[in-house]
């Protein structure tokens, strides 16, 4: 059966990992792999054609030469075993387990925090902190977005658990209360 | 009619007291996979194993297989409108169905949905549908005869309360009449009566739930059906669920009968199941636990012990076999499990032999117990004559010179073969069913006419109840045999009276008779 993309994203993830720790170059690689996240976001079909194999090597390797050459020596020999093991189009799943790894190791949390109407400053301060507390991190990254749908109060999404305050939660609960449902 | 706008404002208040707002953490995966009623999800690292799952358009899921990078669940209810990348929820339960007295007369779907249009049912009680059957010390052995009211049936393969007895046939060889039959002939037995339609097809349960309902049998049946336009899922619950519906009425000391019509159809349900989930095939394609998936649905059925009320659940669970054969996977299976089977026989059916019970492959194991002791006087000895007319019956059909022994074999035969026969939907109470088959091994039919065994059968329970009720009375009663002088006197005062049909002037009479017994 062939494997499914999660357990490659993690398999190579945890080589980077253990590799980079060992050298002292976690945070910097980490940096680089925000980088290469970004430009495969940016470019959709980067990975896919790294793999294609209807196009011949002399095809690919500028491209993946001219990746691989703002990165350091670390990343650019990581660069080049995932393109020769054909892996190039789940290098996102490689990032997403890395960062994965590193929040845990330095105790990140990230939130994403839905509310009706845009956090100031000191809102945002004050909630990272609840939720710091709350999941016993150092250190909380807050993505926030604005929905209007939900009437009022907060919806915090961060690591496989949701924290559901919204008004418009209440008002469907207490709908099905009234409902007998 | 006005309504007063108090009143609802009061109402809404005191439901609202009830509201308590609390923040509640749930833990959420994303799927990853839909189709076919499975689901795959992403995330939900500390799902439990059959934990009940809510997906965010309100269907609801049981995590089936949980793996390293995902979990496998089965969808109950829509999923055409789940998409990839959907939030799935734990909800820390497991999967239960509503049970209690309010089901009795209703029917429903494998999640004790009312189906029949009849309202909401207000149930109190729910049961989990995955439960663990009784232990050793919660047993006690079979001993109450369970009547199905037919003869063959009762005796030749009895059965007793808390017995599980398989019926194997081909697809139209009787067995679904066989339940319904029994089902009939519960009336005034103290006995619930759960009927579990599994892929059967909905026009017709639609016809079996009139039948009960025309016979009167739906005031003490609760009918469970998963047609076939529903997805495997379902089809795969609905056993379990119609277990728990009867355990609730078994652990409150009743007695139950439940009947699973038919296991190959949810053998194959869950074979779809598993295949979807990527678990590996065996033999003939289903999953490896394909043996546990029916022997912990019917080790559920059990007698219990006087301790815990002395409540039973009898199983009668239906396996189709395909031309004949018994010894495909999941016949021997079930066979392996079960406490005996009747075995219905295509060529039988067709000779017009019905119900077509082989009477030499049909076994039970444990029902002998339960007989009345009448009943074990008068058919103790029938199972071998039969089998050893079958016997002679393929040699005799070489020569005419037999002797008298043979002869009077073959006769006795041919008659036991015409009292065994019964009509659809007419079940004989026990007391009737010794007084026919007493006069069988007494000797009495030898001279009536095959033919007329029919005739002479109904006449003489006509006869019996007009004229000799206190004999029926005291096997009724006391399950003892009444004095053999009397019963061979009251038996003899019939035949005195009894013509066999072409000796008697009125000839269109019984001619109409015995066409009314050979459609039968």
């Amino acid at each position: 059966m062939a494997l499914d993309k999660f357990t490659i994203g993690r398999r190579y993830a945890n080589a980077l990992f253990e590799l980079a720790e060992s050298k002292q170059a976690l945070d910097d690689t980490y940096q680089e792999l925000l980088g290469i996240r970004q430009i495969f976001t940016e470019n959709k079909d980067l990975g896919n054609v790294l793999t294609d194999m209807r196009l011949s090597l002399a095809e690919k390797k500028p491209i993946i030469d001219s990746l691989k050459q703002q990165f350091s020596p670390l990343m650019q020999t990581f660069l080049q075993m995932v393109f020769d093991y054909k892996r190039m189009n789940d290098i996102l799943f490689m990032v997403d387990y890395f960062e994965a790894m590193y929040d845990k190791q330095n105790k990140i949390i990230r939130a994403e925090v839905t509310t009706a109407v845009a956090l100031n400053a000191a809102q945002q301060e004050k909630l990272s902190a609840q939720i710091a507390q709350r999941f016993g991190a150092s250190h909380v990254q807050i993505t926030s977005t604005v929905d209007p749908d939900i009437i009022g109060g907060v919806i915090v999404h961060a690591s496989d658990k949701v924290i559901d305050g919204s008004i418009k939660t209440r008002l469907t609960r207490i709908k099905a209360l009234l409902l007998n449902r | 009619m006005s309504i007063k706008a108090e009143e609802i404002s009061a109402l809404i208040k005191q439901q609202l007291e009830h509201y308590d707002d609390q923040l509640v953490v749930d833990e959420v995966g994303t799927v990853t996979y839909v189709g076919d009623g499975i689901a795959r999800a992403h995330g939900l690292d500390n799902v439990m194993s059959n934990e009940l799952l809510e997906f965010s358009n309100g269907s609801y899921g049981v995590a089936q297989n949980l793996e390293s990078n995902d979990v496998g669940i089965i969808i109950f209810g829509r999923f055409d409108d789940i998409r990839e990348g959907d939030q799935v929820k734990r909800t820390g339960r497991i999967l239960e169905v509503p049970v209690g007295e309010e089901l009795i007369g209703r029917v429903v779907n494998p999640l004790g949905q009312p189906i029949d249009g009849l309202g909401e049912i207000k149930t109190t009680k729910t049961r989990p549908i995955e439960f663990k059957a009784p232990g050793v010390m919660q047993r006690q052995s079979v001993f109450e005869p369970l009547q199905t009211g037919l003869k063959a049936v009762d005796a030749l393969v009895p059965i007793g309360r808390g017995q599980r007895e398989l019926v194997i046939g081909d697809r139209k060889t009787g067995k679904t009449s066989i339940a319904i039959d029994t089902i009939i002939n519960q009336k005034g037995q103290n006995m619930i009566c759960v009927y579990v339609a599994i892929g059967q097809k909905e026009s017709t349960v639609k016809n079996q739930i009139e039948t009960l309902r025309k016979y009167g049998a739906m005031d003490y049946t609760i009918v469970l059906t998963a047609g076939p336009s529903e997805p495997a899922p379902m089809l795969y619950i609905a056993p379990y669920a119609g277990s728990a519906m009867g355990e609730e009425f078994m652990y409150n000391g009743k007695h139950v009968l439940i009947v699973f019509d038919d296991l190959s159809k949810q053998a194959a349900a869950y074979r779809e199941i598993s295949l979807l989930l990527r678990r590996p095939p065996g033999r003939e394609a289903y999953p490896g636990d394909v043996f546990y998936l029916h022997s912990r649905l019917l080790e559920r059925s059990a007698k219990l012990s006087d301790k815990l009320g002395g409540g039973s659940m009898t199983a009668l669970p239906f396996i189709e076999t395909q031309a004949g054969d018994i010894s495909a996977y999941i016949p021997t299976n079930v066979i392996s499990i079960t406490d005996g089977q009747i075995f219905l026989e295509s060529d039988l059916f067709y000779s017009g032999t019905r119900p077509a019970i082989d009477a030499g492959a049909s076994v039970s194991r444990v029902g002998g117990a339960a007989q009345i002791k009448a009943m074990k006087k008068v058919a103790g000895t029938l199972r071998v004559d039969l089998a050893s007319y079958r016997e002679l019956e393929s040699f005799a059909q070489f020569g005419s010179d037999l002797d008298a022994a043979t002869q009077a074999k073959l006769n006795r035969g041919r008659r036991t073969v015409e009292v065994l026969k019964q009509p659809l939907h007419r079940p004989l109470p026990v007391e009737k069913q010794v007084l026919i088959l007493y006069a069988l091994t007494h000797g009495f039919l030898d001279a009536v006419p095959v033919d007329d065994i029919g005739r002479f059968q109904s006449e003489l329970f006509a006869f019996f109840d007009s004229n000799h009720k206190d004999l029926l009375d005291t096997i009724h009663n006391t399950g003892n045999l009444p004095d053999e002088k009397d019963m061979d006197a009251a038996i003899n005062s019939f035949m005195s009276g009894f013509s066999a049909t072409g000796q008697d002037h009125a000839e269109a009479d019984d001619q109409a008779d015995d066409a009314k017994s050979g459609t039968n």
